[in-house]
């Protein structure tokens, strides 16, 4: 199954990142350097239901982790993802991304070239694939400066996430299962 | 006197370029800004969806609601009927044909699916059109089936008293006497009945086993809770809040019970005196809804224990129910 996933995954990042390279590449004269900037985001709830016995309940922690160089007015980077989906389920991600910003705002669109998920008693153990990710926030420097100044910022955001899992516990699925999520991130960063 | 030429060059020295390349840096910026937050938008609206459709994958915490349309096996017609909110007027036959469908079960992708003990294999119904394909064949006896939390498809196989999963075959529950009946519960609890010794299991942590595990090993390594006690616990059914219900199948004096959803404890009686119930289905708001074989009939149970019998009649031995999932 590897060997389904792969090509199509090396494929989708060889084109994402030519397409980078390009606005590099083509827009000097456009895209003055600026700082790096490294972000950490996260969100959490959990509930409970009990009728008579205990019912459904756990806790759910997403998390995602930036590092982009940024110029003008776009960055490129790279960005993690671990969730926790109680404690049962450990999700993780990563790949290239491309950031587009704006004054405070920004928009932003990712490739989750590795994802998985691991599973604890439960009747799988791992399930694999790819997906995307595109979001809008916001980021608000805690000292006073400009929007590319170096310094702490504050980060708001929306995540739209596409995962598509190809593989089961090592097996082909029959139909890949696409999941998709949309959720807010809340965070601190620094650019330097 | 100044020629044109450098009335030109005065109207363009470097600082007006450097500001005429800002404003482009910046209607450039603005302009990728504007696609990309539509881009993002739009994705976001599409992703929400409207109306009620099947959830893609639960997270956690979560359960399937379950709710209509209900899905009835006629064990003596070979039939499956598709069955909306108004009961007998609102019924129509999905598939026709069967030979010996012996249970039924629905997944969170609106997918249905057919033990159908009389070809041997497992089939996958479009609810829409019924039109199928098969899921597995070369099965030696499948027997009752359900899905779990993550999707898969378990079994019962009825040739050596096992439940397997049926995309691979793992192995997960091996008894010395036949399971008449499987479901899943909270955090993938596996419930298991077995009506000739008047018991239901409350398998927890289900988990693959060696090929080759025996019954007696099972039970020395499996974490199990169970019931006891039981007269002919026939078939097993789960609701929204993952309640655990039994099916008495007894001609007269069947009986349906609820009990708590990881441990069998908080037992209670649903209903009593039915006719042979056979297979059972919760709604959203705690109606249970019951094929009684005897009865030709599937009756309601509300969810403050009144019983109105005839909801759907006229079916030829009416046996597992299963509401779509949402």
């Amino acid at each position: 199954m590897n060997q389904l996933i792969r090509p199509a995954a090396r494929r989708s990042a060889a084109a994402l990142w030519a397409a980078l390279l390009c606005l590099l590449t083509l827009t000097p004269r456009l895209a003055h350097a600026g700082p790096w900037v490294v972000s950490g985001s996260v969100m959490g709830f959990s509930n409970s239901t009990k009728q008579g016995g205990s019912g459904p309940g756990g806790s759910t922690v997403l998390t995602q982790v930036d590092l982009l160089k940024q110029w003008s007015w776009y960055g490129l980077g790279l960005f993690g993802q671990f969730d926790l989906q109680g404690s049962n389920e450990h999700d993780t991600g990563f790949g290239p991304k491309l950031e587009i910003h704006h004054g405070l705002f920004y928009v932003e669109g990712g490739w989750i070239l590795s994802l998985n998920r691991s599973f604890t008693d439960r009747s799988i153990a791992e399930q694999t694939g790819f997906g995307w990710l595109a979001g809008a926030g916001v980021r608000f420097s805690l000292h006073g400066g400009g929007a590319h100044e170096a310094g702490l910022f504050l980060q708001f955001s929306y995540k739209y996430r596409v995962q598509t899992i190809k593989q089961q516990d090592g097996k082909a699925l029959s139909e890949p299962i696409t999941q998709t999520d949309g959720y807010p991130l809340f965070g601190l960063g620094a650019r330097f | 006197m100044r020629s044109p030429r450098d009335r030109i060059i005065d109207r363009n020295p470097p600082e007006a370029q450097r500001a005429a390349g800002r404003r482009l840096v910046s209607a450039v910026s603005a302009l990728a800004f504007s696609v990309a937050a539509a881009v993002v938008v739009a994705l976001a609206l599409a992703g929400s969806g409207c109306g009620r459709t099947p959830s893609s994958l639960l997270r956690q915490g979560q359960l399937p609601l379950y709710d209509f349309p209900l899905y009835v096996i006629e064990s003596g017609s070979g039939q499956i009927q598709k069955i909306g909110r108004g009961g007998n007027s609102d019924k129509k036959v999905l598939i026709s044909g069967l030979i010996n469908a012996r249970s039924i079960a629905t997944d969170r992708f609106n997918h249905l699916y057919v033990s159908e003990a009389g070809n041997n294999r497992i089939i996958k119904v479009n609810v829409d059109d019924g039109s199928f394909t098969v899921f597995k064949t070369g099965l030696t006896a499948p027997g009752p089936i359900s899905v779990d939390p993550s999707g898969e498809l378990f079994m019962v196989d009825e040739s050596n008293n096992t439940v397997v999963r049926v995309a691979d075959g793992d192995l997960f529950a091996v008894y010395s006497v036949l399971p008449t009946g499987i479901a899943f519960g909270v955090n993938g609890v596996l419930l298991v009945t077995m009506d000739s010794i008047g018991r239901v299991d409350w398998i927890r942590t289900p988990k693959p086993l060696a090929a080759g595990t025996t019954a007696a090993q099972f039970a020395a390594s499996a974490d199990i809770a169970s019931v006891t006690g039981l007269n002919t616990p026939t078939n097993v059914a789960t609701d929204n809040m993952g309640r655990v219900y039994i099916a008495e199948s007894v001609p007269g004096i069947g009986r349906l019970l609820r009990y708590h959803q990881t441990v069998p404890g908080g037992g209670s009686t649903v209903a009593g005196s039915l006719n042979f119930p056979a297979g059972m289905a919760v709604d959203p708001i705690g109606n249970t809804y019951v094929s009684e074989q005897g009865a030709s009939a599937i009756n309601i149970v509300t969810f403050d224990g009144a019983l109105y019998s005839g909801w759907t009649t006229g079916l030829l031995g009416p046996a597992d129910l299963a509401f779509t999932q949402y």
